[in-house]
């Protein structure tokens, strides 16, 4: 699995002055490519922050996407003290590094999760389903905090995450290939 | 303020509720309890490193008040309640801290990990709950 991500490492290093700019441009192959299977490269553009956000990718980027990048955007609009307690505005390197964790972790089948900000600025995913509990907070590329919980099993692990998403990415499937109605 | 020198006051009961404010970001949806509830980073001290703010339940109420009175200009926030209890089994303190404008304003204090946080948003409960997002 990690040869899959080891490519997502490849994205460009952004800084929030790059994102100033309102034009963004992340390079993703897809998995489909990994595993051998040709496909044309393609070019999707995104609305976001003010500008665009210009994804390459090697075949369709998954259907989930937009609707990622469109929260993620939200996210990136929140003035301070969007929560009344003084929080700061949601980071643009945590926004762009949750962009491409998604694009790593995240299968067809897999259930969206809540997209949260944090009142430190980072974003914090969330699934509360099919008796998972998996929350993942994205404080940068590469500093990701995560915990898990499976009320089927037993199974929990809380741990910080570099760049070996192996165990996030056994988490997403074992959540993604469980039946929905199996809670 | 360090929050090493805040100290727990005993004379805010175990069954004490504490009301915080939950903006509309953080009503997220829990399938697995088939409702949505705060998140667990509403539960968080603010950046600046001072506690987290709650107001005491039982002020709010001897002073007249009620709870949406807890919103009023925070549009779209819903009101969560944890007690006092919950909080101290999270090690956790609770302190009074009256501001000039908010005399039931206290704090609750102490490290809040990843899992505390997730503590206090599973034993949170709806005083007012988010508006659409009741089921």
């Amino acid at each position: 699995m990690s040869s899959v991500l080891e490519p997502l490492r490849k994205c460009e290093g952004l800084s929030d002055r790059d994102w100033a700019a309102g034009q963004t441009t992340m390079v993703v192959p897809s998995r489909a490519t990994l595993v051998g299977r040709a496909q044309s490269r393609s070019r999707s553009v995104f609305p976001f922050l003010n500008g665009r956000l210009t994804v390459e990718s090697e075949g369709p980027l998954p259907v989930w996407f937009r609707r990622a990048v469109a929260a993620l955007d939200e996210l990136a609009q929140l003035p301070t003290d969007w929560d009344s307690y003084g929080a700061g505005a949601i980071g643009h390197q945590s926004i762009l590094a949750t962009a491409e964790l998604l694009l790593g972790i995240m299968r067809d089948d897999t259930p969206f999760p809540s997209v949260v900000p944090t009142n430190r600025g980072t974003v914090l995913l969330e699934w509360h389903t099919r008796g998972v509990d998996l929350e993942v907070e994205v404080r940068g590329r590469d500093r990701i905090h995560a915990s898990f919980e499976d009320s089927r099993d037993g199974t929990q692990w809380e741990a910080e995450i570099g760049p070996d998403l192996t165990q996030l990415v056994q988490s997403i499937e074992r959540l993604s290939e469980r039946d929905s109605a199996s809670s | 303020m360090s929050q090493a020198l805040y100290k727990d006051d005993a004379s805010i009961a175990n069954e004490a509720s504490l009301w915080r404010r939950i903006p509309p970001r953080h009503f997220v949806r829990d399938d697995n309890l088939g409702r949505f509830r705060p998140s667990s980073a509403a539960f968080d001290d603010p950046p600046n490193g001072s506690p987290m703010s709650v107001v005491l339940a039982d002020l709010v109420i001897a002073s007249g008040r009620v709870a949406t009175d807890m919103l009023l200009g925070h549009e779209g926030f819903a009101l969560a309640s944890i007690t006092a209890a919950i909080a101290r089994s999270n090690q956790q303190g609770v302190a009074r801290d009256p501001l000039p404008n908010e005399p039931a304003h206290a704090i609750e204090f102490g490290r809040k990990t990843k899992s505390v946080k997730k503590a206090l948003a599973n034993g949170s409960e709806w005083v007012v709950e988010p508006p659409g997002h009741s089921a």
